[in-house]
C-alpha cells in the first residue's frame, strides 16, 4: 500500500489548481445542462433522479457504468502516454477499431484452446493491432515528416471503413444478423465479474494496466525519458536521449493501449462480436478524460468514472424523461471547452523576460521531418 | 576597403535620436538612459557584446517595445511609444538579423505584405519598383521566386529593398553580417556606403570591429545597457573600441590555480564544418588540451567559437576531422560535460523539476535504477547532495526549473554536467546573464575541475573571463584559430589585435 | 451498361459541393495556422440551424443565412479558445464535434420527437444558354445555385490568398507570424478572421446538406463529410485549386460508389478506368521519384501496379465487386499517400496546430 501511495504525485499548488479548475468546469457544465433541461420543460428533479438511478440505481446500472469506464480510461491513458512525449495521438478511435478487429479475428479463428491461453492471446492481439495502426502513423511521422495528428486522424477514418467492410464482408456471420461477425469463441471472452450485469473481469486488468502505466511514467527510466522529450526535445537529445525513438515508442505504446480498449469492447461485450461502429466514440472521449485529468494517469480513473457515469446516466435520462442523450455529449463538450480555455489559469507562471531573449519557438510539430 | 567620400552634414538635425531611453525587464536594466544621434548621410555603428542591450534598443527605435522612460525623435519630432506603424510611417526601416520574410512567398509578395493597407496589391508595379530601385542601388533581386529558395545575401537585399520601397529615411541594420559570407559582406558594405551617400541615415548594429572600421563614420559603444562613449571611427583604433566594448566591470576575485599539466585529454584534429552559418566554413581546427589545463577560446562572436564548442561536445557532427577525448589518467575514453550556450533552448527542460533536470545525463547510470525502475531515494539523495554542493537556491527538489533565477538555473546545468567528474568540460558562455555572485561560483567550479586534473575548453565573449581562467588562449576569427597564446604572453591589446585583424586577413 | 454517363459527373459535382465549401474555409483557416478538426461539428450545426430556420420561416434564404450565422458563432468559440486563450486547437476541435453531435441530437429529438419533417429546399437554377448545350448542358448547368457559388468560390479564395494583401497577411500568420508582428499587424486578429471565415463556410456547407439538397434534417447527417473536407485540404496540398481538384476527386469516388451500389455487378468500364488511372498515377510516381530519388518510389510503383493488374484481372472475372468501403476510404488513403510521398516538399503551414508564442 505504501508503494501505491507513493505513486500519487506530490500535490503541489499547480496540480491542486488544475484539479480545482477541472472540477469547476464539470460543475458549471452540469449546472448549464440542468438549466437546459429546465428550459426544455422537463421536470428537473425527475431528470436528476433519472441520472442518479442510471448510474447507481441498481447493480446492473452500476455495472454498466463500470463497463463504459473500461475503454474510456484506457483511451485516456493512451493519450497521456503519447502526449507525455509531446505527440498528439488523435487517432485513438481508429486504434480501438484496429485492436478490436485483431482481437476478434483471434477470438473467432482459434478454437479448442483453454481460456487461460486463448483470452490473453486475443487481448495481446488487440494490443498488437492497435500498435500496428499507431506504428504506421509513427513511421509516417518519424521518417516522412507527416504531422502525427493528421496521420492518426486519417488512419482512423480509413479504419472505420475497414471495420465496416470486414463486418459486412469476410468476417460476416454466415447466418443470422447481417453486418456483424459471429460471437468469438467462449474461451476468448472475459468471464462475468458481477452476475446480472455487463461487468466482466477485464476491469481488473484495466485497473492494473492504468496503475502500471502510472508507475512506468512516474517511476521508470523510460517514463523519465518520455517526460524529458516532451518537455524539451533539444535538451533531451543533447544529454543522450534518443528522442525520435522515444516519440515512435510513445505513439506505438499509446496505440497499443487503445488496442487493448478495443479488445475489451469485443471480448467483454454482451454480444462478444465485431460490429461496425463498436468503438462508439470512446477514442475521442478518452481525450476528454485525459484533458480533465490534466494528463495524470491516475487522475484518469476518477475522470473516466465521471464520464462513464454521464454516458450511462444519459441513457436512462433518455428512456425515462425523454431527454436525448445528446445533452450528455454536449455537456462533455462544454467541459472540454472550459478546461481548454482555462489552461492559462493553471499554467501561468511568473513571466521571465529577464533574460531579454526572444521567446524560443516551440518544438515544430513536424520536427520528425528532419532525418 | 575605404568608405567612399561622404559629407554628413553635421549641422543638419539628426534623422533619428534617442533621448534617455530606459527599459527594464524585471530587475534587469536592458537600456539605461541611452542617448544616440544619427544624421542624414551618416553611418553610425552601435557596438556592444551580446546582452549589452542592442536588441532592446533596436526594438524601441522601431516601435516594437515601449520604453519605460525617455523618447525617440525622428527628424526632431517625438515618436509615439510602442507603435511600430507610426515608426514605419515616420520613415524608420529595420533590416532584421533574422529576416522578416515569409519563406514561401516571393519578394514581390513580401514587399506587398510589408506595405500594410487592404485590398488588392498591384504586383506588376511592385515588381517594377523592386527591380528598378534594386538596380539603382546595386541590389539586383529576383522578384518572383519564393524567398526560401534564394541565397542569404539576396534575401537580405530584399529585406533592405522592403524598407527603401516604403521611402525609409533611417535604416537600422541588426547584425547584418551575422549570416553573410565575407564576399557578401563586402557587397553589403558598398551598398551601405552608397545608401548613406544618397542621404539616408544608417545605424549599423554589430559587435564586429572590422565592419565598423570599413564603413562607419561614428561609433556608439554600449555595455551593460549604458552608453560608454560615442567616438569618431577614423580617429579611434579598433583595439580601443574592443576595450570599450568588453569593459572590465566584472570584479574577479578567483585565483587561478596552477596545475602541472597531465596527459592530453582532448585531441582535436582537422576538425571542419562546412557552411556553419550562411556559407561560412569552420576550420580545419587542430587543438590539444591536457588534464589540469583550461584553454580559453576568444574571438568576436560569430566567428565559429560556438560551433567549435558544439563540435567538441558532440552536439553537432563535423563535416570532417575528429575529436578524441581520453580519460585524465591517459588511458581509455574520457567523458565530456557540456555547459550549453543557450541554457533555455539546449540545456534545461524548464517545466520539469530540479530533480528531473539534474538527472538528464546520469539517469542511465546503474545506481539510479534497477531493471529500468528508478530508485527515488537514491535519486533524491544524489540531487539533494548536488543542490547543497552547488548551492542551488530553490524552494525544493520538485520546484520547476522555470521558476528559478538564471544563476540557479546555470548552477543546475553545472551540477549535472560536473557530476561524475567529466574528464573534459566544454563551457560555452558559462556566465552569460548571471550576477557577480553566480559568476564567481561558476569560475570557482571550473578552477576546481581543473585542480582535480580535468581539461576545460572555455568559450567566452568576456575577455576578462578568458584571462581569469585560461592557461592558454586560442583566438578565433572567420572560423579559424588564428593564434594560440600562453596566458603569460597574452595581453588584452594583443588579443584585441588578433580578433580585429583576423577579419581583414580573411576578407582581403 | 456504361456507368460513366453525364449524370455521374453531375452527381460528382453536386456531392463535391459541401466538401468544397467546407474545405475552402478550412484551407483559409489552416493557411492562417489554425487547424479545425471541428469542421464536422460546424457543418452539422450549420445543417441544423438552416433546417430549423427554413422550417420556421419557410424561407431557403433565411435558412442558409442561419447556417452561416451559427457557423460564425462556432468560429468565434474556436477562435476565442484556441487563438485568444491559446488552448490546444486539436482539443477544441474535438470539443466542437462533440458539442454539435450532442446539441443537434438533443434539440432535434426535443423539438420533433422522432418525426422527420421536411421543409422547403433550394430549387435548381438553369444557367441561360449554357444549359441548352445538348447532352451536358441540362445536367451540368441545371444545378442548385450553391453549386455555382461553390465553384466560383475556388478562384475567389485563390485570388484572396495570393492577390490580396489580406491573403498575404493570412499566409504570413500561418508561416511566420513574427513578420506580421514586425509590421505592427495583430496576428490574433488575422487568425480570428480566418477562423470566422472557415466557420461561416462550414455552416453554409452544412446548410447545403439540409436545406440545399433535401429539405430535411437527419441525425449525424454530415456523416464524416467534415473529415473528408479536412482530408481534401491535405490532398490538395494547401492550395486552392488543389483543394478544388481534391473535392472533385472525392465527390467523384462518392458518386461512383453510390452508382455501383445501385448497379450490383461492376461493369467492365470501371475496371478499364481503374487501370488507366493506375497507369497515370504510376507515371506521375516514377516522374516524381526520378526527381527526388526517394526509395518510396518502388513501394508506390508496386502498389499502383497491383491496382492496375488487379483491375485487369478482375475485369476478366465477371461479377467481381469492390466493396463500397473501398471507395469510401479511398480519399483518406490518397491523402495519406500524398502526404507521405511529398511531405518534404509540400508541407503544412509551419504554424499549423501551434499556439502563437506569447508576446513580450
Amino acid at each position: 500500500m505504501r508503494r501505491l501511495a507513493a505513486l500519487i504525485p506530490r500535490a503541489d499548488r499547480r496540480a491542486l489548481r488544475g484539479a480545482a479548475v477541472s472540477m469547476l468546469a464539470v460543475v458549471l457544465a452540469l449546472a448549464a445542462s440542468l438549466l437546459v433541461i429546465a428550459w426544455s420543460g422537463a421536470p428537473v428533479g425527475d431528470a436528476a433522479r433519472a441520472m442518479w438511478d442510471g448510474v447507481f440505481g441498481s447493480p446492473a446500472q452500476f455495472g454498466a457504468t463500470l463497463t463504459k469506464f473500461v475503454p474510456l480510461v484506457l483511451a485516456a491513458v493512451g493519450w497521456v502516454v503519447a502526449s507525455r512525449a509531446g505527440r498528439l495521438n488523435v487517432g485513438l478511435e481508429g486504434q480501438i477499431l484496429a485492436g478490436g478487429t485483431t482481437a476478434a479475428v483471434v477470438g473467432l479463428s482459434l478454437s479448442g484452446l483453454p481460456m487461460a491461453v486463448h483470452l490473453p492471446l486475443a487481448v495481446l492481439a488487440g494490443a498488437a493491432g492497435g500498435a500496428a495502426l499507431g506504428g504506421i502513423a509513427a513511421w509516417l511521422w518519424a521518417r516522412r515528416g507527416v504531422n502525427d495528428f493528421i496521420a492518426t486522424l486519417l488512419l482512423t477514418l480509413i479504419m472505420t471503413q475497414a471495420v465496416s467492410w470486414l463486418a459486412n464482408g469476410p468476417l460476416e456471420e454466415p447466418t443470422g444478423t447481417l453486418g456483424q461477425t459471429s460471437p468469438v469463441a467462449d474461451s476468448a471472452r472475459w468471464p462475468v465479474l458481477l452476475a446480472r450485469t455487463t461487468l466482466r473481469w477485464d476491469i481488473v486488468l484495466v485497473v492494473v494496466l492504468v496503475l502500471v502505466a502510472a508507475y512506468v511514467l512516474r517511476r521508470t527510466v523510460v517514463g523519465y525519458r518520455l517526460r524529458l522529450t516532451g518537455a524539451n526535445p533539444t535538451a533531451a537529445k543533447a544529454t543522450g536521449t534518443r528522442t525520435r525513438l522515444v516519440g515512435v515508442g510513445a505513439l506505438c505504446t499509446s496505440a497499443a493501449i487503445a488496442g487493448v480498449a478495443g479488445s475489451s469492447l469485443v471480448l467483454a461485450a454482451p454480444a462478444g462480436n465485431l460490429a461496425p461502429g463498436f468503438s462508439a466514440n470512446y477514442g475521442f472521449d478518452g481525450i476528454v478524460v485525459a484533458l480533465l485529468a490534466r494528463n495524470n494517469p491516475l487522475a484518469c480513473i476518477p475522470a473516466a468514472l465521471l464520464l462513464a457515469a454521464l454516458r450511462q446516466g444519459g441513457g436512462l435520462l433518455e428512456a425515462r424523461v425523454g431527454i436525448s442523450s445528446g445533452l450528455v455529449t454536449a455537456t462533455q463538450a462544454v467541459v472540454i471547452l472550459l478546461v481548454t480555455g482555462s489552461a492559462w489559469l493553471v499554467d501561468r507562471r511568473r513571466s521571465r523576460p529577464a533574460d531579454a531573449r526572444p521567446a524560443q519557438p516551440q518544438e515544430r510539430v513536424s520536427e520528425g521531418a528532419h532525418s | 576597403m575605404p568608405a567612399p567620400a561622404r559629407t554628413p552634414d553635421s549641422a543638419a538635425p539628426p534623422a533619428l535620436s534617442a533621448r534617455a531611453v530606459t527599459k527594464r525587464y524585471g530587475t534587469l536594466v536592458a537600456n539605461d538612459a541611452i542617448d544616440l544621434d544619427v544624421r542624414p548621410g551618416e553611418i553610425l555603428a552601435l557596438l556592444g557584446e551580446n546582452g549589452a542591450g542592442k536588441s532592446t534598443l533596436v526594438k524601441i527605435l522601431s516601435g516594437l517595445v515601449r520604453p519605460d522612460s525617455g523618447e525617440v525623435l525622428v527628424g526632431g519630432r517625438p515618436l509615439p511609444d510602442g507603435d511600430p506603424q507610426a515608426a514605419r510611417a515616420a520613415g524608420i526601416g529595420v533590416v532584421h538579423q533574422h529576416f522578416m520574410l515569409v519563406p514561401d512567398m516571393t519578394a514581390t509578395e513580401n514587399v506587398a505584405l510589408a506595405e500594410g493597407a487592404n485590398g488588392r496589391y498591384d504586383a506588376a508595379s511592385i515588381r517594377a519598383r523592386l527591380v528598378e530601385i534594386g538596380e539603382r542601388h546595386g541590389m539586383p533581386v529576383r522578384p518572383d521566386v519564393p524567398v526560401e529558395t534564394l541565397p542569404v545575401g539576396e534575401r537580405q537585399r530584399i529585406e533592405i529593398l522592403k524598407c527603401l520601397l516604403r521611402d525609409a529615411r533611417v535604416l537600422l541594420f541588426d547584425e547584418p553580417s551575422a549570416v553573410l559570407s565575407p564576399a557578401e559582406w563586402d557587397r553589403l558594405a558598398e551598398v551601405l556606403a552608397a545608401l548613406a551617400a544618397s542621404g539616408l541615415a544608417i545605424v549599423l548594429i554589430t559587435h564586429k570591429l572590422g565592419e565598423i572600421a570599413a564603413v562607419a563614420d561614428r561609433c556608439t559603444v554600449i555595455r551593460g545597457g549604458r552608453v560608454v562613449d560615442t567616438v569618431e571611427v577614423g580617429s579611434t583604433p579598433p583595439e580601443e573600441l574592443a576595450r570599450m566594448m568588453v569593459g572590465r566591470d566584472v570584479v574577479l576575485r578567483t585565483e587561478r590555480p596552477l596545475v602541472a599539466p597531465g596527459p592530453v585529454v582532448l585531441d582535436v584534429s582537422g576538425l571542419a564544418l562546412r557552411a556553419y552559418r550562411g556559407d561560412r566554413d569552420l576550420g580545419p581546427v587542430d587543438l590539444q588540451v591536457r588534464g589540469g589545463e583550461v584553454l580559453g577560446i576568444a574571438g568576436v562572436e560569430g566567428n565559429g567559437q560556438s560551433e567549435l564548442a558544439d563540435l567538441i561536445s558532440g552536439v553537432r557532427s563535423p563535416t570532417s576531422g575528429s575529436v578524441t577525448v581520453t580519460a585524465r589518467t591517459g588511458r581509455g575514453p574520457g567523458r565530456t560535460g557540456t555547459i550549453a550556450e543557450d541554457r533555455h533552448a539546449d540545456g534545461l527542460a524548464l517545466p520539469l523539476s530540479v530533480t528531473d533536470n539534474l538527472m538528464m545525463r546520469a539517469i542511465g547510470e546503474r545506481v539510479f535504477s534497477r531493471l529500468g525502475v528508478l530508485r527515488p531515494a537514491r535519486i533524491r539523495r544524489h540531487c539533494a547532495d548536488l543542490v547543497a554542493r552547488f548551492d542551488v537556491r530553490t524552494t525544493g527538489l520538485d520546484t520547476p526549473v522555470a521558476s528559478l533565477s538564471g544563476g540557479n538555473q546555470q548552477k543546475i546545468v553545472l551540477a549535472r554536467e560536473m557530476h561524475g567528474e567529466p574528464d573534459l568540460l566544454v563551457a560555452a558562455q558559462p556566465t552569460r546573464g548571471l550576477d557577480v555572485g553566480a559568476i564567481e561560483f561558476v569560475h570557482s567550479q571550473i578552477n576546481a575541475h581543473k585542480a582535480a586534473g580535468g581539461a576545460t575548453v572555455l568559450v567566452s565573449a568576456e575577455l576578462d573571463e578568458i584571462f581569469a581562467l585560461s592557461d592558454r588562449i586560442a583566438v578565433m576569427s572567420s572560423g579559424r584559430v588564428v593564434a594560440v597564446l600562453d596566458a603569460a604572453d597574452a595581453t588584452r591589446d594583443r588579443i584585441g589585435e588578433l580578433m580585429a585583424a583576423g577579419r581583414e586577413g580573411a576578407t582581403s | 451498361m456504361n456507368p460513366f454517363d453525364v449524370a455521374l459527373f453531375a452527381a460528382a459535382i453536386r456531392l463535391s459541393v459541401p466538401l468544397l465549401l467546407a474545405a475552402l474555409g478550412e484551407l483559409i483557416s489552416e493557411r492562417a495556422g489554425v487547424i479545425n478538426i471541428g469542421l464536422e461539428g460546424m457543418m452539422l450545426f450549420g445543417a441544423y440551424a438552416a433546417f430549423l430556420t427554413a422550417y420556421a420561416t419557410g424561407s431557403v434564404g433565411l435558412g442558409l443565412a442561419a447556417g452561416i450565422g451559427l457557423g460564425l458563432v462556432l468560429g468565434a468559440i474556436m477562435a476565442f479558445v484556441s487563438v485568444t486563450l491559446r488552448g490546444d486547437q486539436i482539443v477544441v476541435g474535438v470539443a466542437l464535434n462533440l458539442l454539435a453531435a450532442g446539441v443537434t441530437l438533443f434539440l432535434y429529438r426535443l423539438q420533433f420527437g422522432g418525426t422527420q419533417p421536411t421543409t422547403v429546399k433550394m430549387e435548381p437554377y438553369a444557367v441561360p444558354l449554357l444549359s441548352d448545350i445538348p447532352g451536358i448542358g441540362p445536367v451540368l448547368f441545371h444545378q442548385l445555385p450553391l453549386v455555382y457559388l461553390a465553384y466560383v468560390l475556388g478562384p475567389v479564395v485563390a485570388w484572396v490568398l495570393y492577390r490580396s494583401r489580406r491573403g498575404l497577411r493570412l499566409r504570413s500568420a500561418g508561416e511566420k507570424p513574427e513578420v506580421l508582428d514586425s509590421t505592427g499587424v495583430d496576428v490574433v486578429r488575422v487568425q480570428w478572421g480566418a477562423v470566422l471565415a472557415a466557420g461561416a463556410l462550414a455552416g453554409l456547407a452544412g446548410a447545403f446538406l439540409s436545406v440545399g439538397q433535401v429539405g430535411l434534417f437527419a441525425e449525424n447527417m454530415t456523416a464524416g463529410r467534415g473529415f473528408l473536407a479536412l482530408a481534401a485540404v491535405v490532398f490538395g496540398q494547401w492550395r486552392p485549386y488543389g483543394v478544388v481538384a481534391a473535392c472533385l476527386v472525392f465527390g467523384f469516388t462518392d458518386a461512383l460508389q453510390l452508382r455501383l451500389q445501385s448497379m450490383g455487378a461492376v461493369p467492365q468500364q470501371v475496371w478499364i478506368a481503374l487501370v488507366v488511372v493506375g497507369v497515370l498515377v504510376a507515371a506521375v510516381g516514377v516522374w516524381r521519384a526520378r526527381r527526388s530519388g526517394s526509395p518510396l518510389r518502388w513501394v508506390l510503383l508496386g502498389a499502383v501496379l497491383c491496382v492496375a493488374v488487379g483491375g485487369l484481372g478482375a475485369a476478366l472475372v465477371p461479377g467481381f465487386t469492390l466493396p463500397s468501403q473501398f471507395w469510401l476510404s479511398l480519399p483518406y488513403v490518397l491523402s495519406l499517400v500524398a502526404l507521405a510521398t511529398s511531405a518534404r516538399r509540400v508541407r503544412a503551414p509551419a504554424m499549423l496546430g501551434r499556439a502563437l508564442p506569447a508576446r513580450s
